[in-house]
């Protein structure tokens, strides 16, 4: 029957399209910056502001004593210019200019840095006060997020 | 002689320092880039500035650096030496509570030869997670950028707002600081004591007498507050010196010579051996996308120069790589006039030298609390990260027959009324 089978393309083809849309927004989640920490942190959410004070050097350790240890990615890398973009809302150069306020009146040092997100993954199994910013596809179960 | 002796003795610090310094720098280059990794204990930082500065005022120098002897206008148009500099910091992290510090400054200085200095150079004790103690030579934050107004990089303008920031030259003490800080809940604290000892010499240069001579803060302390929540950061300083001024010794002179009428001008005047306190108050919110900035500073003389008080207000906003500024800052002396002796009181003769003498004794309040404004406009270009180029126009205006900040004037008589200046600056870190 015609209306039947409209009815039914009609649907099919809905259906294709809310997959295309689902596929591409995970697509984008998987362009997402997210925050990380070990896995034990999983109840652990962390505000934006925290995010901040974490990687400005400004917070060494979150309400209750947790230690944390903020770790970067290389300067000039994708991910890096989109967390500090995205979550802090700093340029690359406002970001060395803070450093550098701290650094030379000894008030503080920039983050550790890596040169990729395994070797970030790494850092964190070796050191679970280390706080990380990774794209979410490369989000394994070791990691819990406490940011997105 | 206790003074002395300290003196040579950071002077030789300073030799040796810069030296040990050069060859530490020649070696570290040689090795391959990986032993300087950044979790090495060992880390080297440095930020530099190649400033041009012009004025329009040909009859005297413009000096908006405390620690120039000379500026544009006329001893040079336009000056290299006022704004440029080069600094190394080297940090070596002994132990996890043990730190030592030291900043070298590659700059003119009031001799007009350029020559490294020590900025810093200390040692930091990590008492606790809240205190920190260091003993050495030590930053003085009297103002909020006071600590880094050498790091161009770090501020939007070319140089902090000079009729604020000359009124307190000294940018750091030999002695002790405790520093208490903390985080709570989003807020940031930080309080921080200081005791020492200071000097600096001051070059006073006009057409009749060429003195130098030093300022010597035998004595100081100091207490600094800063509070930083988010984009608001509030600073509240207290300062109270010793001071000993031997660039004046050749004008009490002068009018001791004139019986006990010119004693009583020196005890009204003589500021020598007295505390002096000085006071600021900061306030500034910054967001990524644009930052309004005020500060006031008062400081009494002790003497019948009166109080001195400066402050400006500055604001900008960031377009992508480039943010336009705006800035307004004056400086304010005392306001009564300063009174020497009345030559009419005196023999003919003599009056010519007493009215140098009153001359003198004016230019040195008018050089000491000064009266002038300045409206700025800026433009700060971000390059590259790590590089930046400024340009700034300052109009330059005095106040009340005062002589601002201008020096090296073309005779004692003159008074100049302001200036047109233009600087630009290129700022770096490495």
């Amino acid at each position: 029957m015609p209306s039947k089978m409209i009815t039914s393309l009609l649907f099919v083809l809905s259906q294709g399209l809310a997959t295309a849309e689902a596929e591409e927004s995970s697509g984008q989640a998987g362009d997402d910056v997210v925050v990380v920490m070990w896995q034990e942190n999983a109840e652990l959410k962390l505000s934006r502001d925290q995010i901040s004070d974490i990687f400005l050097g400004r917070l060494r350790q979150l309400p209750g004593g947790r230690r944390v240890v903020p770790l970067d990615m290389a300067e000039g890398s994708a991910l890096r210019e989109q967390f500090y973009r995205e979550v802090l809302e700093r340029t690359p150069a406002q970001v060395r200019a803070h450093w550098a306020r701290l650094v030379f009146t000894g008030r503080g040092s920039p983050p550790r840095s890596v040169d990729s997100p395994e070797d970030a993954v790494m850092a964190i199994a070796e050191d679970s006060r280390i706080v990380a910013y990774l794209w979410r596809r490369d989000v394994d179960g070791s990691l819990a997020v406490v940011y997105e | 002689m206790w003074q002395e002796c300290v003196n040579r003795l950071f002077y030789r610090l300073e030799v040796g320092a810069s030296a040990a310094l050069l060859l530490v720098v020649l070696s570290l280059l040689s090795l391959p880039a990986s032993s300087l990794a950044q979790d090495s204990a060992l880390q080297l930082n440095g930020y530099g500035t190649l400033g041009l500065i012009h004025s329009s005022e040909r009859r005297s120098d413009y000096i908006p650096n405390p620690l120039r002897a000379e500026g544009p206008g006329r001893s040079g148009n336009p000056s290299f030496t006022t704004d440029s500099l080069a600094a190394l910091q080297v940090d070596y992290q002994v132990s996890p509570r043990w730190s030592a510090t030291v900043q070298l400054v590659l700059e003119q200085d009031f001799r007009t030869d350029v020559r490294p200095r020590l900025e810093w150079a200390n040692l930091q004790y990590r008492a606790s997670d809240r205190l920190d103690v260091r003993l050495g030579r030590i930053a003085l934050n009297t103002f909020m950028v006071s600590d880094f107004r050498k790091v161009g990089y770090a501020t939007p303008w070319v140089r902090p707002p000079a009729e604020l920031y000359q009124l307190v030259g000294l940018t750091n003490s030999d002695g002790i600081d405790l520093t208490y800080s903390f985080n709570h809940e989003g807020t940031q604290y930080s309080s921080q004591l200081v005791y020492g000892r200071s000097s600096q010499t001051i070059h006073v240069r006009d057409s009749l007498t060429e003195t130098s001579g030093r300022v010597d803060l035998p004595n100081l302390w100091g207490t600094f507050n800063r509070l930083e929540r988010g984009p608001l950061t509030l600073h509240a300083s207290y300062l109270s010196a010793k001071v000993n001024y031997a660039v004046t010794e050749e004008l009490w002179a002068g009018y001791r010579a004139f019986g006990p009428p010119g004693d009583l001008v020196v005890v009204n005047y003589d500021a020598s051996g007295k505390w002096s306190p000085f006071m600021a108050v900061g306030a500034a919110w910054e967001t990524g996308d644009w930052f309004l900035q005020g500060e006031w500073g008062r400081g009494d003389t002790r003497s019948d120069f009166g109080q001195r008080a400066g402050w400006y207000f500055s604001g900008g906003m960031r377009f992508e790589d480039w943010t336009p500024y705006l800035s307004y800052a004056r400086a304010r002396g005392s306001e009564h006039d300063v009174e020497g002796l009345d030559p009419a009181q005196f023999a003919p003769s003599v009056r010519p030298m007493l009215e140098e003498l009153n001359n003198f004794l004016f230019l040195l309040q008018s050089g000491t609390a000064p009266h002038q404004e300045t409206i700025t406009a800026g433009l700060r270009w971000d390059l590259y990260p790590g590089i930046s180029v400024t340009g700034q126009y300052d109009r330059v205006s005095t106040r009340r027959g005062s002589i601002g900040l201008f020096r090296n004037l073309e005779n004692t008589r003159y008074r100049p009324d302001g200036a047109d200046v233009f600087s630009l600056a290129v700022d770096f870190l490495f």
